[in-house]
């Protein structure tokens, strides 16, 4: 009786888990790659799920004994223990306890390596908030790598994720590079050979790779940035089919970052005075900074439907020009037709919106502008396919395959338009080129060397020895000396680029410097009239500048009555000068 | 007077540069002195017996009541009562260390040994995985010790009863003349002979461990030394070992102390052949704190309890304004000069740590930390010391060697000292700390300020370490003993896992009993939700809302009364204070052993009765 019972009780146990089992096996088979190393089966559901959530390491050896005990011992509540360990996380920050905050960051990654936003943001906030706590700014620059740091091992965790590759490339630049401390921080990770090799920029050797060499040989931030942006892009660009793309940012913020790197990256070297020799460091690194901004620009954008139109930012002189063209050449075809039925339209519409539109643009008052306004509207809808339509014969095949292609460059156009809106393409392309200017190279390099002559307390250059002019006697002029070749310098920059004066960021920033060389060089003496950038402090006046006063505007029957009081005065001297 | 000051600078500096050291500790509650500890314990403990043995009595006698009647349940309590104290008195100490040793014997085998190869795991990983650093390994193994023997104790004590009784084993022993009372007692010390065992292999084999993983040292090349401007000094670069170099400041006599990494230093000798780098030191240590009461000046020369507030959420901290009056005021007492004598007999400095929090409201000079200076005062006489500046270093300790040869502030030409002019006689001193940057704030807490008196014994303190991981064990250990005479083994390890947890967040539930009650009560709570009404404003007067609240603070009590009679393991654990490099107080450990044995003898004398009412104790 008894053994019957334990035979029934066995067969309760063991059959159901042979039924369930098959649905499992079903569901967790596993993918397979083909003996010639091409795609086998795709595997079960959940090999499936894995996949394209890219959910799964890239192989056997990716995965972490630790982090996989560690989900098992949670028994399926890991979402809850990751909850709590965030808390905790929070706590340990407002408890100051760095240490434990930086134990329970690495648990919850252990918990779900492909969280990403875990990775993200507690990177984030290791690099900036953590970082920020510290007074030293050694710690900083510590917990700044830390998070760094921290994000690198999350690519080891999400190979296939290129928002966390991409991070990397931002936190390296914008906390090594934009914060208050950037001289220190980069000056520290100039020569933090451990940390390249963390940033994977050193070659077998343990020399820098030449892609992020700076001016003195050692790996550059911005270079360094870069080269994660590059890894980033790689990932996106690698297979079509792997259904990688830029996530939210879209390619227009996704791939800018990369080039605008060697445009910091040129900036920078100004700022830490690596010129060279006729400015030829700094030149070169303004070129490569264009070629840089012209390859994005050279980048495919899609369209704002996606529907495979595309559009590149370099475009945005030839497209309107395009445009153009393609409209004189329908307008060709029958000529005078557009100008026919703009008028037939604009009979039909009432009397004082004609009349408004017949007044030339630059007469309109405002009651007339809007007339005009809604006249042109309507004119509008005279559209390029509606001209086409009309012309007939022989050449009504053609205009209408003109027209279709208006209407594709127009769309195209309008894309544009919104990128450049978000991308200031043309302006940074512009400032490239003003970059490489002589005068601004000039320019730039005095002003710093003026700083530098400042800070060591050399205000005059010292006598002249009569020696021939050379580079380094031109090193050795005093502040007052840079500050003023260097203004020189900028007013022939600005004559040559009068566009100049449109950049508000470098204009304040001169405006800045001149107001720090009249208190501290003029000791606060007025700028002369004839100072070379009065046009740029005129137009944005900074703080704190002590200007000359202009003459009062004096009423005329004052000033003749002044000039009748002068010659009287006038005549009165002479008499008492005769004897 | 001037070699005097030199002498002094000189000190300080030598001070600063060995000075950088772990983390300090954070002692949001202050550790009381044993006595009011004591007094203040003894009234908690005699209401929880009171409320208790009145709740037991009652519940007793209404259940003998109901199966005996009125009378006859007053007779079974009086039965109770005369049989639990004759049993008490005639306990005996010779039969307990047999079962002690019968409990011993049949548990030493598999399960100890499988827990003690996984501590050997833990070893092994702390080996390949941890940086050699003092601090880390040290909480690491003390951590996977408690872990594991805390294990081991749940699972000895909570299986062996009940598997006793199912198997029927135990009749071998109740029908022996023992009391349940001995067999409690018997089982509480032989599970604790066991955990003490794999306590003592484990501490021992830690000890080793860390003591080895630490000792290291560094080369210096002579290439790796450059001059410092305008000094007799040369400055340099250790080589890189176990993940961490120093930075070595040789002065002209070829000796230099490195500066601290991984919470230690070197000091370094010329020999003949270059510099020798001595052995890690400092790493190890059992700093031992003298803390003073801290009181603060505000900005306009005016005591104050408190300094001000920067805006940050933990207000641990309270803040001085730079360039101001205000000052952060620090008493000592009893003092001697006894405390500072270096382990050779000398007595130069006054050694102080400070922990300073810095907040800055403008950049100021990025590369500096921010001028702060100390002075010290006799607060009998108001003599005063000239100051001694420093630049602060935040969240590191900053040991700072004030030289016992100081100049009187009010009058610069006099020399005082300070153990006979500064310290009064009946051993008192302030010490006042200024914040010297105008727009620049220094945090403090009690805690951040303190002389730092002769080191103890590390190894002492790492037992005393693990003394309080073997009151923890005992404890665990009595629980599971306690649950096991009434439960079945898998219901007794989770009785037991949830006191402990519960037990841990003791101290949160129990402010949520005892604290203000935002919001009142679970009842008064839940008709805030449902009205949706805020928790502030009162709820209006009247029966329902006196019925409310006097429900809620019955609930409140119960809650506190239950939460109370949990253990809160956390509080033994002074492992916090070796991972530290701080001595353990002893009048924390004072505290620690005697709470743990009250507890004891409670959670015995529950467990007694538990057994009692079985039918195979009769």
């Amino acid at each position: 009786m008894t053994e019957r019972r334990s035979i029934a009780r066995w067969g309760i146990y063991v059959v159901p888990i042979l039924i369930l089992l098959v649905p499992l096996v079903w569901l967790s088979q596993p993918a397979t790659i083909g003996a010639r190393g091409d795609h086998g089966s795709r595997g079960g559901k959940l090999a499936q799920l894995r996949n394209q959530h890219h959910l799964s390491e890239a192989n056997l050896g990716a995965i972490n004994p630790t982090s996989e005990t560690f989900k098992l011992a949670t028994l399926g509540l890991r979402g809850v223990a990751v909850s709590i360990l965030w808390t905790q996380a929070n706590h340990y920050k407002k408890v100051e306890d760095w240490d434990h905050l930086t134990v329970t960051l690495e648990q919850m990654t252990l918990l779900q390596p492909h969280f990403v936003t875990v990775w993200r943001h507690q990177a984030w906030n290791l690099a900036f908030n953590v970082a920020a706590e510290f007074d030293d700014y050694r710690f900083r620059y510590y917990y700044a790598k830390k998070g760094i740091t921290f994000l690198i091992d999350g690519t080891t965790y999400n190979q296939r994720e290129p928002s966390i590759w991409w991070d990397v490339g931002r936190v390296v630049n914008q906390k090594i590079g934009r914060s208050d401390e950037r001289v220190q921080f980069r000056r520290l990770f100039a020569v933090d050979k451990d940390f390249h090799r963390v940033l994977g920029v050193l070659d077998d050797g343990g020399a820098p790779i030449n892609e992020v060499k700076g001016p003195d040989g050692n790996p550059d931030n911005w270079l360094v940035g870069r080269e994660w942006y590059l890894k980033a892009e790689r990932l996106v660009e690698r297979d079509p089919n792997d259904n990688i793309d830029e996530g939210k940012m879209g390619p227009l913020l996704f791939y800018d970052q990369s080039a605008k790197c060697k445009i910091s990256f040129a900036e920078a070297i100004e700022k830490d005075g690596h010129f060279g020799k006729d400015g030829r460091v700094a030149l070169d690194a303004w070129k490569k900074a264009e070629a840089a901004w012209i390859e994005y620009g050279m980048r495919e954008m899609p369209g704002r439907s996606r529907s495979g139109r595309v559009h590149r930012l370099a475009e945005y002189k030839k497209r309107p020009k395009q445009l153009l063209k393609l409209r004189q050449q329908l307008d060709a075809l029958k000529p005078g037709l557009r100008e026919k039925l703009r008028e037939e339209k604009l009979a039909t519409l009432e009397a004082d919106w004609q009349a408004a539109y017949r007044v030339p643009r630059e007469d309109r008052n405002p009651q007339q502008r809007d007339l005009a306004g809604r006249a042109a509207r309507e004119l509008a809808t005279i559209t390029d396919k509606i001209v086409a339509d009309k012309i007939t014969g022989e050449n009504h095949e053609k205009a209408l395959e003109l027209a279709a292609e208006i209407r594709t460059e127009m769309l195209i156009i309008g894309d544009l338009l919104l990128s450049l809106n978000i991308v200031p393409y043309d302006a940074w392309l512009q400032r490239c080129i003003v970059e490489q200017s002589p005068h601004v190279l000039e320019g730039r390099q005095r002003l710093y060397l003026a700083n530098q002559q400042y800070l060591k307390a050399r205000l005059d250059s010292a006598p002249s020895t009569g020696a021939p002019s050379s580079n380094d006697n031109e090193q050795e002029l005093g502040a007052k000396q840079q500050f003023e070749l260097g203004f020189a310098a900028w007013a022939r920059a600005f004559e040559e680029f009068p566009s100049l004066y449109e950049d508000r960021p470098i204009c304040e920033d001169l405006a800045i410097v001149v107001v720090i060389y009249q208190q501290r060089i003029l000791d606060r003496a007025e700028l002369p009239e004839d100072f070379p950038l009065m046009k740029v402090l005129e137009r944005y006046p900074p703080d704190g500048l002590r200007t000359r006063p202009k003459p009062e505007e004096k009423n005329p029957e004052d000033v003749k009555k002044d000039d009748e009081k002068k010659e009287d005065e006038k005549k009165e001297d002479e008499k008492k000068a005769k004897p | 007077l001037c070699e005097t000051a030199k002498r002094g600078r000189a000190g300080v500096l030598k001070g600063n540069r060995k000075s950088e050291s772990v983390n300090g500790m954070v002692l949001e509650n202050e550790i009381l002195n044993f006595l009011p500890w004591l007094l203040d314990g003894a009234y908690y403990l005699a209401l929880v017996v009171a409320v208790l043995l009145g709740v037991s009595v009652f519940f007793g006698y209404l259940i003998a009541a109901i199966r005996h009647g009125p009378a006859a349940g007053l007779l079974v309590i009086q039965r109770v009562v005369v049989t639990g104290a004759m049993d008490a008195i005639s306990t005996s100490p010779r039969r307990i260390f047999a079962l002690a040793w019968l409990s011993f014997k049949e548990s030493v085998g598999q399960r100890l040994i499988v827990v003690f190869v996984l501590f050997l795991m833990i070893l092994m990983i702390a080996g390949w995985y941890l940086d050699p650093n003092a601090s880390l390994s040290l909480s690491v193994l003390l951590g996977g010790s408690t872990f594991l023997v805390l294990l081991l104790a749940l699972l000895l004590s909570a299986f062996s009863l009940p598997g006793d009784i199912k198997s029927r084993t135990i009749y071998t022993i109740v029908t022996k003349p023992v009391r349940c009372g001995e067999i409690v007692l018997g089982r509480v010390l032989g599970f604790t002979a066991v955990g003490t065992l794999f306590l003592a292999a484990s501490g021992s084999l830690s000890y080793v461990f860390v003591v080895r993983s630490i000792n290291h040292t560094h080369e210096i090349k002579p290439g790796d030394l450059s001059a410092v401007e305008n000094t007799n000094q040369l400055q340099g670069q250790t080589t890189k070992t176990q993940d961490h170099t120093h930075a070595v400041p040789i002065d002209a006599d070829g000796t230099g102390i490195a500066d601290v990494q991984h919470g230690h230093w070197h000091e370094v000798n010329k020999t003949d052949s270059g510099y020798e780098v001595g052995p890690p030191l400092g790493a190890l240590a059992a700093r031992v704190p003298i803390h003073g009461r801290l009181s603060f000046v505000d900005r306009k020369g005016k005591q104050a309890d408190k300094g001000i507030s920067v805006g940050k959420e933990w207000t641990y901290r309270s803040y001085i304004a730079g360039s101001s009056l205000a000052t952060a005021n620090w008493e000592f007492k009893s003092l001697n000069e006894e405390q500072f004598r270096t382990p050779e007999g000398s007595l130069t400095s006054l050694p102080i740590s400070l922990k300073i929090s810095v907040f800055r409201t403008h950049k100021g000079k990025i590369e500096h930390g921010i001028l702060g200076s100390i002075t010290l005062r006799n607060p009998e006489t108001q003599l005063t010391s000239g100051i001694t500046t420093f630049r602060a270093k935040e969240f590191v300790l900053h040991e700072i060697d004030i030289p016992r040869r100081q100049i009187d502030a009010d009058d610069r030409n006099r020399a005082i000292d300070i153990f006979d002019d500064l310290m009064s006689d009946d051993g008192r001193i302030e010490i006042i700390i200024r914040c010297e940057e105008e727009g620049q704030y220094f945090g403090m807490a009690q805690a951040d300020v303190y002389l730092r008196s002769r080191d103890a014994s590390f190894a002492l303190n790492f037992i005393k370490g693990y003394l309080g991981i073997w009151l923890q064990m005992v404890i665990v250990i009595a629980l599971g003993v306690m649950f096991s005479t009434l439960l079945s083994a898998p219901v007794t390890v989770m009785a037991t896992l949830t006191s402990i947890v519960m037990g841990m967040f003791a101290s949160y539930i129990l402010k949520l009993a005892n604290g203000p009650d935002y919001g009142g009560g679970p009842i008064e709570s839940g008709i805030r939700l449902w009205t949706q009404r805020n928790m502030t404003s009162p709820l209006a007067p009247g029966t329902g809302t006196t019925i409310v609240e006097t429900a809620d603070s019955i609930y409140l009590f119960v809650l506190w009364m239950v939460i109370s009679l949990l253990p809160d393991l956390t509080k033994f654990n002074g492992s916090n204070y070796v991972t530290q490099g701080f001595n353990v107080p002893a009048d924390l450990l004072v505290q620690q052993v005697l709470s743990s044995a009250v507890y004891l003898s409670l959670v015995c004398v529950i467990g007694y009765f538990f057994l009692k009412t079985r039918e195979v104790a009769r």
